[in-house]
């Protein structure tokens, strides 16, 4: 099932969710087929009586605009953002349309891990999940939404025919995978380092430079024993980087002159 | 109330001097409120210092500052609205200064308060928490991803209820939990979870190890692990202990029932 427009969402009781992650597992040729029946049968899941108002995404940010209409500070499932059986069932429901209704893509996804499409409580791989993973980081943020590009925003090279959602680089997984990085002035740190303004993507050829985002991760890791850096500007904590940051942080100040 | 030094000369504030509740709001419903005394007499301060708590659940953070302080005690109310799991909530307080160059100096800290919630309480009353695990190819095993240690029982062909009702269960597998659970308290420096990790330290020394076993490593090197930081001595003292704490605790039934088991969800 192709989404176009509205979406009623539904969520999933046990014996659904189970049974979604078990057409993951097998992944066969009719598994759009099987996710379209599971989403619709009433033995599986109940409604919440909100809808998704559904458009063509592009990126991981207009991913979240959409759920923020339903999720957000509000909203009428505000209360219920941190459901994972509504998110597992909407993953259910888009898997096909966020997938371009290419079913070989799907089948040859077989090994891929789970948790991009069934949301766990695991802190180890909440961030990953594909539908909620935007939404959070844009609520998280809210309303500081362009200070999260880093983890909203696209890779730097896309695949042809693959929604951008589908994509999640490995700034993404830094970022949104340390709570201490993915909200605040560590959020927009990051977006400055990593995220290139000119092109609004993510900055090319950062795996294995100095100052890629492992790198910034354990930087604030140890600054977190000693320094509230939450309370700096992110000009100071531009100016706090070391030396392995000097590349980035020369082009973040020219490219933002109010840092200097 | 003990004081502790660490090797950042920054105070590890003990988990009494913080009291947290967690309430239903009046003003929302739906939503939900803490409250929070801290009493931070032990920490030697001079001027004025802020307060800052940090609200924290899986895949979210909410922090409130209050600024300016001067007092010991400190008694907050906030609102948790926004917070996808707030009865989940665990607390981060730190207690900042600046210095003479302005930079956020944290002079006192404590991670990972678990404030009181009446329904999670019980939920989080067993020392080991068990998972049915469709996918393990071995009978069990041990994971502390997520910072406390969940015992992971293989369900191929129904073994998760043939191991949980053998007679072997306590003195081949439990005991060998407890020797991990041990090695991974002293020797692993990633995060815990405060809540285990009490638990743990109050079974071991009633096991009859010494506290000075959980004791802060000098100038941990995050990459190496602390072993590099252990002399051959005390590393063998430290897998010896963690023999003996297992072998008493096989012997102790009573003990045993302490470990009540709670299942954590099927795969």
């Amino acid at each position: 099932m192709i989404v176009s427009e509205k979406l009623a969402i539904r969520c999933f009781n046990e014996s659904g969710q189970a049974k979604f992650e078990e057409i993951l597992k097998n992944r066969t040729p009719s598994m759009f087929k099987d996710l379209e029946e599971l989403t619709i049968d009433a033995s599986f899941s109940s409604p919440m009586g909100a809808e998704v108002q559904w458009k063509p995404i592009n990126n991981r940010r207009e991913l979240a605009e959409v759920m923020w209409e339903v999720f957000g500070d509000g909203k009428p499932l505000a209360t219920k953002a941190g459901e994972r059986f509504i998110w597992n069932w909407l993953s259910a429901a888009l898997f096909e349309t966020l997938l371009k209704g290419n079913i070989l893509r799907a089948l040859s996804r077989k090994k891929e891990e789970i948790e991009r499409w069934v949301l766990t409580e695991s802190s180890r791989s909440y961030h990953r999940h594909l539908v909620s993973g935007p939404f959070f980081v844009f609520q998280n943020n809210w309303p500081n939404i362009d200070e999260a590009m880093s983890m909203l925003a696209e890779p730097a090279r896309v695949t042809a025919g693959v929604s951008s959602v589908l994509i999640f680089s490995e700034v993404h997984e830094r970022i949104t995978g340390k709570r201490e990085l993915a909200s605040g002035k560590l959020a927009h740190l990051s977006t400055l380092l990593y995220v290139d303004p000119a092109t609004g993507r993510i900055r090319n050829d950062l795996t294995d430079k100095p100052g890629e985002p492992q790198q910034l991760s354990k930087f604030c890791r140890q600054l977190d024993l000693t320094i509230d850096y939450e309370s700096m500007e992110v000009k100071d904590l531009l100016n706090f980087l070391p030396a392995n940051f000097s590349t980035l942080v020369a082009k973040v100040k020219a490219e933002n002159p109010q840092y200097t | 109330m003990s004081t502790k030094l660490n090797f950042t000369n920054r105070i590890d504030l003990d988990p009494s001097v913080i009291k947290a509740k967690i309430f239903p709001s009046a003003l929302q419903v739906g939503e939900y409120e803490i409250s929070i005394t801290a009493d931070l007499s032990s920490v030697p301060l001079t001027g004025d210092f802020d307060v800052v708590f940090l609200y924290k659940a899986i895949g979210e953070t909410k922090r409130d500052e209050i600024k300016n302080q001067t007092g010991n005690k400190v008694e907050v109310t906030h609102s948790l609205q926004g917070m996808r799991k707030p009865l989940e909530v665990e607390i981060d307080v730190k207690v900042v200064q600046m210095d003479s160059k302005l930079i956020p100096i944290i002079r006192a800290s404590i991670k990972r308060v678990i404030p009181e919630v009446p329904d999670k309480q019980s939920a989080r009353s067993s020392a080991l928490k068990t998972k049915k695990d469709s996918d393990l190819n071995v009978p069990w095993r041990l994971y502390f991803s997520e910072e406390y240690p969940i015992l992971h029982v293989s369900d191929k062909h129904g073994l998760y209820d043939q191991l949980f009702s053998t007679p072997q269960f306590d003195p081949l597998i439990l005991s060998d939990v407890t020797r991990q659970i041990f090695l991974w308290l002293v020797f692993d420096p990633s995060p815990k979870d405060q809540y285990f990790v009490g638990i743990w330290k109050t079974i071991f020394e009633s096991l009859g190890c010494e506290q000075a076993f959980f004791d802060p490593l000098p100038i941990p090197n995050e990459e190496d692990g602390f072993m590099e930081n252990m002399t051959p001595a005390l590393r063998e003292e430290v897998i010896a202990m963690s023999i003996q704490v297992s072998d008493r605790l096989t012997a102790n039934l009573d003990l045993l029932n302490r470990l009540a088991n709670t299942e954590i969800g099927d795969e």
